[in-house]
């Protein structure tokens, strides 16, 4: 049960002679890339309810991956199961390496992923705070962690002491950011994460999720701010039905309007997002240092080397900027590759490491042999 | 978990401020309903609502957990809590002891009021403080334990509210018996009750579901 994805890269499905699950068309990850979610024929069942009736999905490390489609078409039920939550009832799944029918590793996968969904997560008695450290230890982190957090989202002041029951919704899904935050999560899964937010919260969000990819992280976003979500998303797959009807594999603009522009798979080696910070006013903070991780990401947690068996290649060490890359997102000079890999001939990008229009074309830092990088960018050849 | 659970208490004041005058009233309803002038025939001869106060004062506890183990869950099924504690990995035996541990403190002091309370409507003396204590503390253990499993079996359903009591109850009902057999040995120092036996009942029920809960409560978080 091999094939070629739309790069020539073999396509190991599920390997087993006896295996009866249909093995669907794989949508297309990013070649050379670990695979993080890999989907055949998922099926997840809601009491009976089938919320997702034979899902097929392929997302590799790095992807910002936009999941669109109308209400009830089975996006939160995929984000769900995903982050270990929902149950695999049928077909095949793995998730950072996990195997989603099993219960022992989907507690697992829980740890290393991050959620932001409907419900807030948050104890309504508590303060922002409270909810904060409380989450923290329950996820064993440094308490200290917390603090950069909450001055990075805006509630070091005044809100932090302020009974979520009390906080407006968008100041509850900002808490709920800063949950999400503090768990330094390998694979983001954020569902409607513009929702109720004003426009510093939105840009807040897109900062937060480029900053996330360029830290080794993955993004599997549900969004009806379908503009908004479009200009930092990768890649787009319509759900319907509780399936997928129709993915855009290389960002060549899958949406049935044609309203997505092309747009390169985000690099995460070269491309350091400055860690965003809440509101407008001007950020005097350095780049993050690769060594101590992101005040906002950071390092995400280690994982235990483990071959996929869809296929997938789970990584030992998430991918970490560079210092080249660091003072290329800082306006310097980055430092040249002795052999730097061709920029993609479409892309975007204008060189400056901030804007939104998609990653810089500067040397392919750490990308050459020997490099903990794993991804490589796309040759012209291979793109599109 | 314990930590959090009591200061959502001191915050809300859910327990104090409505449960405890929850079981403050219906004893005093029971104190109402129940004339004082009844006697029972015998030796003894004490009056009818002094014989049956520590089964009327267990009845009333009993009433009062139910409420404080619904509270308890309901802040994890508010808002998707208990979703986020299945991500955050977290031992599911520390999650039920931690639980289970909070209530326990919220029911003593609930126990504690209750008490007073019952003395001052039933007028019963103590004969026996020290059984009595251990019966309060073992009974208590046992009602939290139990109830706590249960509570989270349902705590994920829309229908938790009324499910809650329906499942915990016939469970509890070794609990009431032991407890209201060693309160009257320790009330009335009755030879006939052998108060530290039933004390021991108690005791074993509260091994055993401590024993099951930390057994059972990861897959029933998970189903949850």
């Amino acid at each position: 049960m091999e094939g070629q994805d739309g790069y020539g890269r073999p396509i190991v499905g599920p390997v087993s002679d006896g295996d009866k699950t249909p093995a669907g068309p794989l949508d297309v990850g990013q070649p050379g890339r670990t695979v993080v979610i890999q989907l055949r024929q998922a099926i997840s069942l809601i009491e009976r309810f089938p919320a997702l009736a034979g899902v097929d999905l392929t997302v590799s490390e790095g992807e910002i991956v936009l999941l669109r489609g109308p209400n009830g078409a089975g996006k939160s039920t995929l984000l769900r199961l995903c982050a270990g939550l929902a149950p695999l009832n049928g077909g095949r799944g793995e998730v950072l390496g996990h195997d989603l029918s099993s219960r022992r590793e989907r507690r697992e996968l829980r740890r290393q992923t991050g959620l932001l969904a409907h419900a807030t997560f948050l104890y309504d008695e508590l303060t922002v705070e409270e909810n904060l450290m409380f989450w923290a230890r329950a996820n064993r982190l440094d308490e200290a962690s917390v603090e950069p957090v909450l001055d990075r989202l805006a509630l070091a002041n005044r809100l932090r002491h302020v009974r979520v029951a009390n906080l407006s919704a968008g100041q509850r899904r900002r808490a709920s950011l800063a949950v999400l935050v503090c768990r330094r999560p390998r694979l983001w899964l954020l569902d409607e994460p513009h929702a109720g937010l004003d426009v510093n919260g939105r840009d807040f969000v897109d900062g937060l999720i480029k900053h996330a990819v360029a830290f080794g992280g993955t993004v599997l976003l549900a969004s009806h701010d379908f503009d908004r979500a479009a200009e930092i998303a990768t890649r787009t797959v319509i759900v319907a039905g509780g399936q997928v009807q129709e993915t855009d594999p290389a960002g060549l603009g899958g949406s049935p309007e044609g309203r997505m522009a092309r747009r390169p798979p985000v690099a995460p080696a070269p491309y350091v997002a400055p860690p965003p910070r809440w509101g407008h006013e001007p950020d005097d903070s350095p780049p993050p240092d690769p060594g101590a991780g992101s005040p906002l990401v950071g390092r995400p947690p280690r994982v235990e080397a483990a071959g996929s068996r869809l296929g997938g290649r789970a990584t030992a060490d998430p991918p970490r900027p560079s210092r080249a890359a660091i003072d290329g997102a800082a306006g310097n000079e980055a430092v040249a590759d002795p052999a730097p890999e061709p920029a993609p001939a479409d892309g975007e990008g204008d060189g400056s490491g901030t804007g939104r229009s998609g990653p810089p074309q500067p040397p392919a830092v750490g990308a050459g042999p020997g490099s903990r990088w794993r991804g490589r960018r796309r040759a012209p050849a291979e793109s599109g | 978990m314990t930590v959090k659970d009591l200061r959502i208490e001191l915050t809300s004041r859910v327990v104090m401020a409505q449960i405890l005058p929850f079981g403050l009233l219906i004893l005093i309803l029971f104190g109402l309903a129940i004339s004082p002038d009844l006697v029972v025939v015998g030796d003894a001869r004490r009056p009818v609502i002094e014989e049956i106060a520590p089964g009327l004062f267990w009845l009333t506890v009993l009433l009062s957990a139910l409420m404080a183990l619904g509270r308890a869950f309901a802040l994890e099924a508010d808002d998707g809590n208990l979703d986020a504690l299945r991500m955050a990995g977290l031992d599911p035996a520390g999650v039920f002891l931690g639980k289970a541990l909070a209530v326990t403190v919220q029911l003593v002091a609930v126990e504690t009021v209750l008490g007073f309370g019952a003395f001052v409507v039933f007028g019963a003396p103590v004969a026996r403080p020290g059984l009595l204590a251990a019966t309060v503390l073992l009974a208590t253990v046992g009602i939290t334990l139990a109830g706590t499993l249960y509570a989270a079996l349902a705590a994920g359903l829309r229908v938790r509210d009324t499910l809650v009591p329906l499942l915990v109850l016939p469970v509890l009902a070794p609990v009431l018996l032991g407890a209201t057999q060693a309160s009257r040995d320790a009330l009335f120092a009755d030879p006939g009750v052998p108060g530290w036996s039933w004390a021991g009942l108690l005791a074993v029920f509260s091994l055993l579901y401590l024993g099951v809960g930390m057994l059972a409560f990861g897959p029933l978080l998970e189903e949850s």
